[in-house]
């Protein structure tokens, strides 16, 4: 029939001066064609093409296809109760805050919920950050990591579900078959439970893997870095690739004991000396005359990135104060934290010792030099929210709160401060933004974009418990909604 | 608070919407501390929001009517869709109160309309007999006008067929506009919506294969309507149907009813091919009687269609059927409060071999049918080749046409679920599907 079917559409595509007589047709048919009045007529294409696409319609075959095997049953995840569907139903919502959502299903993963199926492909598609990525590993279930295998796009998520106690031959043929996304989420997870494992097998395929894939895995090293890591670290100082060199030593640079950071601490003391008087210390810079090959091997030598304006020599000093260690510098030269920061702006080689002596501090998460830092006016091109953001949790509260209580500066603060990372903000540190935000508010409607974006930050890491105690009036209502519903989250997933 | 009544969900109460902007406006409408007053007393609620004025909605949950006082011509407009979508998000905000000034109005004069109704379908009962020579007079009028028009359609076609499709496609639209007016003029529409229909098949991508088959789909109803005195008087009622001729509601209504319990499928809206309103299309489905029922609605220029039916819930309702040699296309002559029923006890067609030996015989019984409702139970969809499938339990498959295959697919989890969708002969345009208890629209 078909092929009677496309003479038809011949047919009527040409007209009929233009048209070959028909043939073929199906045999119950023929009888009721040789009816037809003049066989190569208007009419009779017409009535033909009316018979033959009933006809055609009525023999309609299925096609035959391969099944697809089911997802496995659930076994550890446990399903929503009728509240928390509704929050979740709620959440899904296109206007629904982001970040919100964010904290509903950390709140899930806590309490070892999984998502309703429906939910699904919409948290699927928009999961494109690691963080949410690894968030939704822990929810989706036996029926997320199914329906996650049936579409290329949401490959990712083996790696964010394929369990961490798998066999090894498992593991080693999920790496060779999986992307690079998926791969990455499986060593992000694996390095946080089992670091030891993790950098064993990154040790056994280091020689397949190409020199921007080992930089990538060796930075994933950074959680749970230790000292016995030190080294095989060390062992990569000699890798062909400059771009894993780097991040060896960005990795040797966090590990306080390391044979690195010792020979930067030497070559330090050797470039920085103290001059102690009754009255003062003075520091003497005597940068390196000459660039060794122990000091290349070490990373001494050229960088790109923040180095344009600054001269061949200052840079190495940068990179020695960055390698030997804010801790170092200070035990070394004896001074406070403020007196050292003063003393190295009276050198010569001021913005290059301020920039070591930034990012050996924020390595170390130490407090002392990332508050003076913070707070003294400097000459050095590193964001005050990266320091605040390296700061121990109590610390940088403790900061940020003095600059909102600076009347001199407030609106300088709000720029500080506007992309300072996420942390569980306490009750006091809350209740002090509370305080400054109708000072903050009154800086006018050039700081209000910022002020608002503080003011969402209080709205989701902001210490939700106030609303039971401040009065109303004290809570602004966008951030009193939000605090109301963080609230009700954690009342409806703990029902169950 | 009511536990009789089944509960709508926020997306059902959407469902109502008719269209995407008055979904969005109601949303945000719906909000805690929107309205002034909130209150219920089953089966109505109510309420008073502030908006350019103070307007005051009202929604009866049992016969899903609405009310509001504001002057838009949507039906329901954003602040009855919002009332009913408070009422789905969070019942406990509405205060349970007696309804009184005009909230009674309104109870009143419906009261007052549905009596009036009821009167109205008895008398058309006995008022058969009116005037019965001047309706054949005019009838024989018509009849004269479309064979009329009927003539100069055959000739159009022909001319058509003599230079082909190719040809046709190179003809500017006013020719195909033309012969549909004069078709309207002879009181055919049914024909001047299909002449319209071939010329926009002219104009897709896929011209050389739909083309053909909307030509084809002209020289069938004529063809048939030619032969209507050979015909079952279904299928003549088909084939006038389709040229044009309208039969009275009340005369529809008139016919037996049938009883049962009917689940609502989802509702499709689309602009009519003439240009000048929209339709509604609403399926449901008995379940004792396990027939399909069409509900078929207009609108025109500034008009709203009516409401739909909430998918998943039951309406228990007497049906009339208009005549056809396969009956779809129904009225409902009343109806009871809506009820939440399972839906797992709701089956169909378990083999696809089987759907489509039931198209063959619904085609030999009327060769004019386009779309047939499809009942699947036990089938799996799957992607395959980039193109979405349902697959039954001995592997056959068909395809289908779905907004979001992937949350079908995350619904089946690869075990076997039910489907509800139009079938047109090549492909399956899904409306519903359900898993257990879950259902997906």
């Amino acid at each position: 029939m078909s092929s009677v079917w496309q003479q038809l559409e011949v047919s009527a595509l040409l007209g009929t001066g233009k048209s070959s007589p028909l043939s073929g047709w199906p045999a119950p048919l023929v009888p009721l064609m040789s009816t037809l009045p003049e066989p190569n007529s208007s009419r009779a294409l017409l009535v033909q093409l009316a018979i033959s696409a009933v006809w055609q319609r009525a023999g309609m075959q299925p096609v035959a296809l391969a099944a697809v095997a089911p997802a496995l049953p659930e076994d550890t995840l446990r399903p929503l109760n009728p509240s928390a569907r509704k929050l979740l139903c709620d959440a899904m919502d296109r206007d629904y805050p982001k970040d919100l959502r964010f904290i509903l299903l950390q709140n899930m993963a806590g309490k070892g919920f999984r998502v309703d199926a429906r939910h699904l492909p919409a948290l699927l598609k928009d999961a494109t950050d690691t963080s949410m990525r690894l968030l939704l590993g822990q929810i989706v279930g036996q029926r997320g990591a199914w329906l996650a295998r049936q579409n290329p796009d949401w490959q990712w998520l083996i790696g964010a579900t394929l369990p961490l106690n798998t066999e090894s031959t498992a593991i080693r043929t999920f790496w060779q078959e999986a992307s690079n996304p998926a791969r990455e989420l499986f060593f992000t997870r694996w390095r946080q439970h089992n670091p030891a494992a993790a950098l064993t097998f990154l040790q056994l395929l280091w020689p397949e893997e190409s020199a921007s894939q080992r930089s990538l895995w060796l930075g994933l090293c950074r959680p749970q870095l230790s000292d016995n890591e030190a080294p095989w670290l060390e062992s990569l100082l000699d890798d062909r690739s400059k771009q894993v060199r780097d991040t060896a030593i960005a990795l040797l640079a966090r590990l306080e004991t390391s044979p690195w950071r010792q020979r930067m601490q030497a070559y330090a003391k050797a470039c920085i000396t103290v001059t102690t008087t009754p009255t003062l210390s003075i520091l003497e810079i005597t940068p390196p005359h000459t660039q060794t090959p122990e000091m290349i091997r070490d990373g001494l030598d050229q960088l790109t990135g923040q180095t344009q304006g600054l001269g061949e020599k200052a840079m190495w000093l940068r990179n020695l104060v960055a390698g030997a260690g804010g801790h170092w510098l200070l035990s070394h030269t004896g001074l406070s934290a403020e007196d050292l920061i003063a003393s190295l702006q009276k050198t010569d080689w001021e913005e290059a010792l301020l920039w070591g002596l930034s990012k050996a501090a924020i390595a170390e998460h130490c407090d002392p030099l990332l508050l003076a830092l913070a707070s003294s006016p400097r000459n050095v091109n590193v964001s005050t929210h990266a320091w605040l953001n390296a700061m121990t949790t109590p610390v940088r509260e403790q900061a940020i709160q003095r600059m909102w209580q600076d009347p001199h500066k407030p609106a300088a603060c709000l720029s500080d401060t506007q992309d300072i990372e996420y942390w569980a903000w306490s009750e006091a540190f809350s209740r002090s933004l509370l305080d400054a935000l109708p000072q903050l508010k009154a800086l006018g409607n050039r700081h209000s974009h910022t002020v608002s974006l503080l003011q969402h930050k209080l709205a989701m890491h902001g210490h939700a418990e106030l609303l039971t105690t401040l009065p109303s009036h004290a809570i602004p209502p966008d951030v009193a909604d939000i605090w109301q519903r963080r609230l009700h989250i954690r009342t409806v997933l703990d029902e169950a | 608070m009511d536990t009789t009544r089944p509960r709508l969900t926020p997306e059902q109460a959407l469902q109502f919407a008719p269209d995407a902007s008055a979904a969005q406006n109601a949303q945000k409408l719906a909000k805690p501390g929107q309205w002034q007053i909130l209150r219920c007393q089953p089966p109505v609620i109510w309420g008073e929001i502030q908006g350019s004025a103070l307007y005051k909605a009202a929604f009866d949950l049992d016969t899903l009517e609405f009310k509001c006082s504001c002057p838009s011509r949507k039906q329901p407009c954003k602040h009855g869709l919002a009332l009913v979508l408070s009422w789905a998000q969070s019942a406990e905000r509405f205060e349970e109160a007696e309804p009184g000034g005009w909230v009674s109005e309104w109870l009143a004069k419906r009261q007052a309309a549905a009596e009036k109704k009821s009167a109205k379908l008895s008398e058309a009962d006995n008022a058969m007999s009116v005037d019965e020579a001047a309706q054949a007079k005019r009838l024989a009028a018509r009849e004269k006008k479309v064979q009329g028009g009927i003539h100069e359609l055959q000739l159009w076609l022909d001319d058509l067929m003599r230079g082909g499709l190719a040809h046709a496609r190179t003809l500017s639209g006013s020719h195909f506009d033309h012969m549909s007016s004069r078709l309207v003029d002879a009181q055919a529409p049914g024909l001047a919506v299909t002449v319209q229909e071939l010329a926009s098949s002219l104009r897709i991508p896929q011209w050389q294969k739909r083309a053909p088959h909307a030509l084809g789909r002209i020289a069938l109803i004529l063809e048939t309507y030619q032969r209507q005195a050979q015909l079952s008087p279904g299928l003549q009622a088909d084939a006038r149907a389709l040229v044009g001729w309208q039969m009275a509601q009340e005369d529809v209504l008139a016919s037996p009813p049938l009883a049962d319990d009917w689940l609502a499928m989802s509702h499709r809206d689309g602009n009519l091919e003439t240009g000048n309103g929209r339709y509604r299309r609403q399926w449901l489905w008995g379940r004792q009687s396990k027939r399909a029922a069409l509900l078929l609605s207009f609108a025109f220029g500034s008009q709203s269609l009516s409401p739909p039916y909430p998918a998943g819930l039951t309406l228990p309702a007497r049906l009339c059927w208009y005549p056809s040699a396969t009956p779809y296309r129904a009225l409902v002559r009343d109806a009871d409060p809506v009820q939440k029923q399972a839906l797992s006890p709701v089956t169909g067609f378990h083999l696809l071999t089987e759907a489509l030996e039931a198209q063959a015989t619904q085609l030999a019984l009327n060769p004019l049918l386009t779309t047939l409702p499809w009942l699947l139970s036990e089938v799996t969809p799957l992607l395959s080749h980039q193109d979405w499938y349902i697959r039954d339990r001995e592997g056959q498959a068909v395809p289908v046409d779905i907004n979001d295959g992937w949350a079908l697919l995350a619904l089946s989890g690869g075990e076997p679920l039910t489907v509800f969708g139009e079938w047109n002969g090549q492909r399956l345009q899904l409306l519903n599907a359900w898993r257990d208890e879950e259902l997906l629209t």
